[in-house]
């Protein structure tokens, strides 16, 4: 796994426990520990897609950088090997 | 892989409910050669597209027919259920 694949793999975990937990919210919306995990995550997740996009492209559309070229097509798409 | 956003992508107000009107919409989202079935084809189209512009393009299409479908249900359930 080279780091690239780490820092994604980093970022889909992140995601994955964000999902599961919030359809846990969406029928315990006041649960002060799922709250607080979700906060956590959430704070990683932001971590790891910033520092995902700033070295290897955008993983969504929205995070187009600014840059000279518009790099959405360019990024290896998921099915692709690197 | 979708996300889903608490907005509109376009203001919808329906003025006057039609049955007849929404099962037209619904088949055009979901029935057999809906916007839904397209969707899907785009999607799987991307998968051999010899050019990056074009599968950039085909995943942007088939997400936005995904959209539509999403951002379109709730005023349309809404009329069917009033009416």
């Amino acid at each position: 796994m080279n780091e690239r694949e780490k820092l994604l793999k980093r970022l889909q975990v992140c995601d994955f426990v964000l999902n599961e937990t919030a359809l846990f919210l969406n029928t315990h919306p006041d649960d002060k520990a799922a709250l607080e995990y979700y906060k956590k995550y959430m704070e990683m997740e932001r971590e790891s897609r910033a520092e995902y996009v700033k070295k290897y492209g955008p993983v969504s559309r929205n995070e187009y950088d600014g840059g000279p070229r518009w790099n959405w097509i360019d990024n290896p798409w998921p099915w692709e090997e690197v | 892989m979708w996300t889903y956003e608490k907005k509109l992508q376009y203001p919808v107000k329906i003025k006057r409910p039609d049955v007849a009107a929404a099962k037209v919409v619904i088949t055009q989202l979901g029935g057999p050669d809906g916007e839904l079935g397209a969707a899907m084809r785009y999607l799987n189209q991307r998968y051999v597209s010899p050019y990056k512009e074009v599968t950039g393009t085909l995943t942007d299409i088939g997400s936005e027919v995904s959209e539509m479908f999403r951002f379109s249900p709730p005023p349309f359930f809404e009329a069917f259920a009033t009416a």
